[in-house]
């Protein structure tokens, strides 16, 4: 029982203890209530503690949250308010007070209402559009706070820029964050102001400039220059379709093209239309860009048509200029053979004169005589080194390459130039060893090389030394063969060895008066080492002598055109980037493609033709460096080819190489030709190849054929003072009518005459069995041409050029020729 | 319209006695009484053989309503013989508590008519999920039709309940009346009298009626914390604090009590959905409070009769008023006779569940701890 009821029972009732049966119920039921009552309460308790409990945990959590809103709100980097229905100010960060001066941030508080605020600022002078109208600029924010509309931009009096982000709670406050755009506005302020500078540039610039959208081609910008250019009205330029100013397609395509591979288009020349029709050529530059968001190009143009047509001027002057050089040197040329001519009378005849007076003892003609052989040699040789100059010059001088053996050919020069040491006193040593092995060059020149610094140093010194010496350096740089020739003359100043390889110089211009010499022979000399891919260099000490140095290729690899490009290959190697192009003709596909493969294997590019006329057309589109001839082709032969190239003013610079396959029975046909006879004709050399071909003490018949008759005279007495029987024929027509009268053991042929010339003359010999034993000695005043070369091809053994002019030195080279066997004792030898 | 009641009672058996005789054609006998009286004896049989043709309708009760009593162990059998109304009965059985709406849709579809004017249903009180059955029934029939009722009850054992129809009693089933006929008059009014307190919480985790979490924490646990020793008598001690429960979208909330607990899975099944993502706030009251409640609704039930006393009330009020008013139950029968006058005839039982709208032309809505007053009157 609840100790209440019980108490309560003892103290009204005076109940103890058991309760009366009538009263049990009643006190039963009061009893559950004050039970039900204090549990009830117990439990209100209960429950009010839980929940106070989880309300100030609720509480601490919404303090937590609340923080955690309000550090949010402050380390965002906008300012941020909240004003409640009332607009009045409920939170707000940083901020966003500090974005009021003075005049207004202290107003910035909690409760304060937004229009304080704002009247704050407005009235303190912080808003520049409330400048002079606080009253109605308030107004007009008021309204734009209540129904806010988003975003605006409030410009402040300090220059800022704020953008405003207002929006409307649910119930019905407003918040707003405020971003600091100012940068962001002075960035695009500088960009208009860029753009506008830019603009005003574009329109002053003396470049027609142009911006075109690439997906429809239309010009979107154009300066005036560019209307100017086009002759465009006004702003008519803006919305053309771009590809309407193009005069060529093509054009168009290929600047498209490139700007698209590459992005950018640097100074490249076009052909342009005006609307006009005029067509003119502009160089434009290109570069890929954006427009308004889309792919577009800006293009810069400058009118060259003045530019092209002067540069047309100048190629026309160019070409008359090339065409006046080459006039000049064709000139020289002719004009050297022609002067060839009657030299070779004046030196054979003041030969045999001389002989005739030495035989009789006439002294004083002797000597006389021997003046004019002299002043004849010494004038031939000017015309020769005249005639070497103009080749060089004209680009013209190639050279002959081939393998030959060192030591016979230094020997022969040193046999040659004994004599002219001799004369000075001097004594000639030559170091080189016997197995000094081969050299793949041009054998004459390099011979005339030594010969011409030999004859130099003999001029230079008296009594003294010339030591020539010849060695091979082989090092990593390649195969070199080094020749030295050092004298102990008078030497040279520093000044003198500077202007020493200039043509017409002399180390001294007293020098020639004192030593003679054209002041040719070195400037040739260097010309030739750099076209055969070397150089000549010297030391020297006035007074004490001076030391050429001739470099050389072991192996000279092919032939050059001019020392230039020698030295450019010399310097990029057989595997330059730009390979020379051979063209090949030939009609045999196996052969094609063996000489395709040979000339690849060496660095060369190669196109091929199977026949003539593919070759005149691809010798025309290609300019090849180089072309191979098959001599015997069906249609249009080799020869034909040749002589057309030839008269080609585009193709007759291109140097050829003919190619004849020639089978056993063929070489045999064309041994014909024995030996190579070269105007002014050499008595002695003469002699030589005649002996070789047919031996002494046997009757011997020599044909000539000849048109010259001074030179064939000449011949005529020269052959018959060393008995043999002379037959004279004054063309090949004659000549040919000769030998069908009498089978002779010999035939001296000059190559250019009248009617038939010497290579046709040779062609019908060769055609007729009876004939093709007959030795031919080629004798011409011509300077052999590749071409001439190629058509004597296989006929002749050895050619004797013109700059060996001594009659000595002429028997000297050809002891290399003639059979050890066959050589007679000269008086002459040492 | 002719009213009259019985009592049943282990000492005075029936009070009057049972008449004989053939009761009108419009007539409804409405049966409240204790499961076990039900389950045992054969009352309800007595009830039918004593008035042929008169309809049966009542349920199983936490506490009948007589008078201006209430009483526990008894059985109340109240005859209303409608003179103009006509009347149709319509019953079905409960198969799982997701098939509420269809059990309610079926009941519409039997008793729909044009000139249906209201319908009282009576439904099992633990199978049944009463929101859906209310929106079931609401949608079936009708705009206008009005529909009230209760979900039956098993004194504080929660363990079965009991639907007496035509077909006989048994647990597992919903039957209604449908009223008919324009001489009708029909008065409602609901209301609570609880007041929320404490913190309000995010039901985290529902499903349908089950809830499992309130603010991420088990709210079995929370229950049982505010409980304390009144934890051992889960789930009846969990009607002293209702839930009020409001959707996520906000509107009107609604009370709602726990019918079972399962310590197993940690959670409550409540009589009505609790809506995943709504609020729900713990409610507390006291008798003051819940008599206010109880007159408040006496006083909106009128509003329907007209000028009208009404000529019966059939009263459903909460078991979980029943548990706070304790000996002082009586205290809102009483404010509830002082507003509708002697003359009425009051019937009515306490319940697992309320059914009625929220207001007058509402739509009929499932309440826990209301009281919930269906009153008629003919004119």
């Amino acid at each position: 029982m609840h100790r209440l009821l019980r108490r309560q029972l003892r103290k009204h009732l005076g109940v103890e203890g058991e309760v009366p049966v009538a009263l049990q119920p009643f006190v039963a039921a009061v009893d559950a209530a004050y039970t039900d009552f204090d549990s009830d309460r117990a439990m209100v308790e209960r429950s009010q503690e839980l929940s106070s409990k989880e309300l100030s945990e609720a509480r601490d959590k919404a303090t937590q949250a609340q923080r955690r809103l309000v550090d949010a709100i402050e380390s965002i980097s906008e300012g941020f308010s909240l004003y409640d229905a009332d607009d009045k100010l409920v939170i707000y960060n940083r901020r966003y007070r500090d974005m009021h001066s003075t005049a207004s941030i202290n107003v910035v508080n909690q409760g304060v209402s937004f229009e304080t605020i704002l009247r704050n600022a407005a009235a303190g002078g912080e808003i520049r559009d409330a400048e002079g109208r606080v009253e109605a600029w308030v107004e007009q924010r008021l309204a734009q706070h209540c129904d806010p509309k988003g975003t605006h931009v409030q410009r402040r009096s300090d220059g800022r820029w704020i953008q405003i982000n207002e929006r409307k709670t649910d119930d019905g406050g407003t918040v707003a964050t405020y971003t600091d755009i100012t940068d962001v506005k002075k960035a695009e302020q500088a960009i208009q102001e860029s753009e506008q500078r830019l603009r005003v540039i574009a329109e002053a610039a003396p470049m027609a400039v142009a911006i075109v959208t690439f997906d429809d081609g239309i010009i979107r910008y154009a300066n005036r220059r560019f209307s100017e250019m086009f002759e465009l009205e006004g702003s008519s330029a803006l919305g053309l379709q771009a590809k309407t100013l193009y005069a060529d397609p093509q054009h168009r395509e290929r600047f498209i093209g490139a700007l698209t591979e590459r992005g950018h288009v640097e100074g490249m020349e076009m052909l342009l239309k005006r609307v006009g029709g005029e067509e003119f050529w502009a160089l434009i530059a290109s570069q890929r860009v954006e427009f308004e968001g889309r792919p577009a190009m800006i293009n810069g143009l400058v009118d060259i048509s003045d530019r092209k047509r002067m540069e047309g001027e100048l190629h026309k002057a160019i070409w008359a200029s090339e065409q006046a050089t080459r006039a000049k040197s064709d000139f020289v040329a002719n004009m050297s053979h022609e002067l060839r001519t009657p030299l070779n009378a004046i030196i054979g005849y003041s030969e045999i004169l001389f002989e005739d007076a030495q035989s009789a003892g006439r002294e004083s003609e002797m000597a006389d005589l021997r003046k004019i052989q002299d002043a004849g040699k010494h004038l031939l040789g000017l015309i020769d080194n005249i005639l070497d100059l103009s080749k060089i010059e004209a680009g013209k001088m190639t050279l002959y390459l081939e393998t030959f053996e060192l030591r016979p050919m230094i020997d022969s020069v040193a046999a040659t130039v004994t004599p002219l040491a001799k004369k000075t006193g001097n004594a000639l040593v030559v170091n080189c060893a016997d197995e000094a092995g081969t050299m793949h060059s041009d054998l004459t020149k390099v011979r005339q090389t030594l010969f011409n610094l030999l004859s130099n140093a003999c001029k230079f010194t008296r009594n003294g030394t010339i030591t020539l010496t010849a060695l091979r350096d082989t090092n990593a740089a390649g195969n070199w063969i080094e020749f030295q020739v050092r004298d102990t003359g008078i030497g040279m100043t520093s000044d003198q060895q500077a202007k020493v390889f200039e043509a017409f110089t002399q180390a001294d211009a007293s020098t020639t008066r004192t030593y003679g010499g054209t002041g040719l022979g070195l400037a040739i000399t260097k010309s030739f080492c750099r076209l055969m891919g070397g150089d000549v260099t010297l030391t020297s000490e006035a007074g004490k002598g001076t030391t050429f140095t001739v470099r050389l290729p072991a192996v000279t690899s092919a032939a050059s055109d001019t020392a230039d490009s020698a030295a450019e290959q010399r310097s990029e190697g057989p595997q330059a980037e730009h390979a020379p192009t051979v063209l090949v003709v030939d009609d045999d596909p196996n052969a094609r493609e063996l000489l395709r493969r040979h000339l690849q294997r060496g660095g060369y590019a190669v196109r091929m033709a199977a026949s003539g006329e593919e070759a005149m057309q691809l010798a025309r589109t290609l300019q090849p460096d180089v072309v191979t001839l098959d001599a015997l082709m069906p249609q249009m032969d080799g020869w034909a080819v040749l002589s057309a190239m030839k008269e080609d003013a585009a193709l007759a610079e291109i140097p050829v190489i003919m190619i004849t396959i020639v089978d056993n029975q063929s070489i045999g046909f064309s041994l014909g030709a024995a030996d190579y006879l070269i105007k002014p004709i050499d008595r002695d050399r003469l002699v030589r190849a005649v002996e070789k071909c047919c031996p002494r003490g046997a009757p011997r018949h020599v044909l000539i054929v000849e048109d010259d008759a001074p030179t064939s005279e000449l011949m005529s007495r020269a052959l018959r003072q060393i008995d043999c029987r002379v037959t004279q024929a004054e063309n090949g027509r004659v000549g040919l009518e000769r030998l069908s009268e009498a089978l002779p053991d010999a035939i001296l042929l000059d190559l250019m005459m009248p009617e038939m010339d010497g290579f046709e003359f040779i062609a019908r010999v060769r055609d007729e069995s009876r004939w093709r034993r007959i030795p031919i000695i080629v004798v011409t005043a011509k300077t052999l041409t590749a071409e001439d070369r190629a058509r004597l091809n296989g006929q002749v053994q050895h050619l004797v050029h013109k700059g060996e002019y001594s009659g000595k030195a002429v028997l000297a080279a050809l002891d290399e020729l003639v059979p050890r066997h066959a050589r007679r004792a000269s008086p002459d030898r040492p | 319209m002719k009213t009259a009641q019985y009592k049943w009672s282990q000492s005075d058996g029936w009070q009057p006695n049972l008449p004989t005789g053939v009761v009108g054609q419009q007539s409804v006998v409405f049966v409240f009484g204790a499961r076990s009286l039900m389950q045992t004896g054969n009352l309800v049989g007595e009830l039918r053989d004593h008035f042929k043709g008169a309809a049966m309708l009542g349920c199983s009760t936490s506490g009948e309503i007589v008078g201006d009593l209430v009483v526990d162990d008894s059985v109340i059998a109240t005859l209303v013989d409608f003179e103009h109304t006509r009347l149709r009965f319509a019953s079905a059985t409960i198969g799982e508590a997701k098939a509420s709406y269809d059990v309610g849709k079926e009941l519409a579809r039997q008793l729909n008519d044009a000139s249906l004017r209201h319908v009282f249903v009576l439904s099992d009180g633990l199978h049944v999920n009463g929101s859906d059955l209310a929106r079931g029934l609401a949608g079936g029939v009708v705009e206008g039709v009005s529909i009230t009722g209760g979900l039956s009850g098993d004194g504080t054992n929660f363990a079965e309940t009991w639907v007496v129809a035509d077909g006989g009693a048994g647990p597992q089933r919903v039957a209604a009346v449908g009223l008919y006929g324009n001489d009708l008059r029909i008065g409602y009014g609901s209301m609570g009298g609880w007041q929320p307190f404490g913190p309000l919480r995010t039901i985290t985790r529902a499903e349908g009626n089950i809830l499992y979490e309130l603010d991420g924490r088990s709210a079995l646990d929370l229950y049982k914390s505010y409980l304390g020793p009144h934890a051992d008598q889960l789930p009846s001690s969990a009607l002293l604090f209702p839930i009020l429960v409001t959707e996520a979208k906000g509107g009107q909330g609604v009370v709602r009590t726990v019918l079972s607990v399962d310590e197993q899975n940690k959670s409550m099944t409540f009589a009505g959905d609790i809506p995943q993502g709504g609020t729900a706030q713990l409610m507390k009251t006291n008798v003051d409070d819940l008599v206010d409640g109880a007159t408040a609704a006496a006083k909106a039930s009128l509003s329907g009769l007209g000028d009208r006393r009404p000529d019966l009330a059939i009263l459903v009020s909460c078991v979980g008023r029943k548990l706070v008013m304790k000996q002082r139950t009586e205290e809102e029968i009483e404010a509830i006779r002082n507003v509708f006058g002697t003359d009425a005839k009051i019937s009515g039982f306490y319940s697992y569940g309320e059914l009625s709208p929220f207001m007058h032309g509402g739509e009929c809505r499932l309440h826990n701890q209301t009281m919930t007053i269906t009153t008629f009157a003919e004119d």
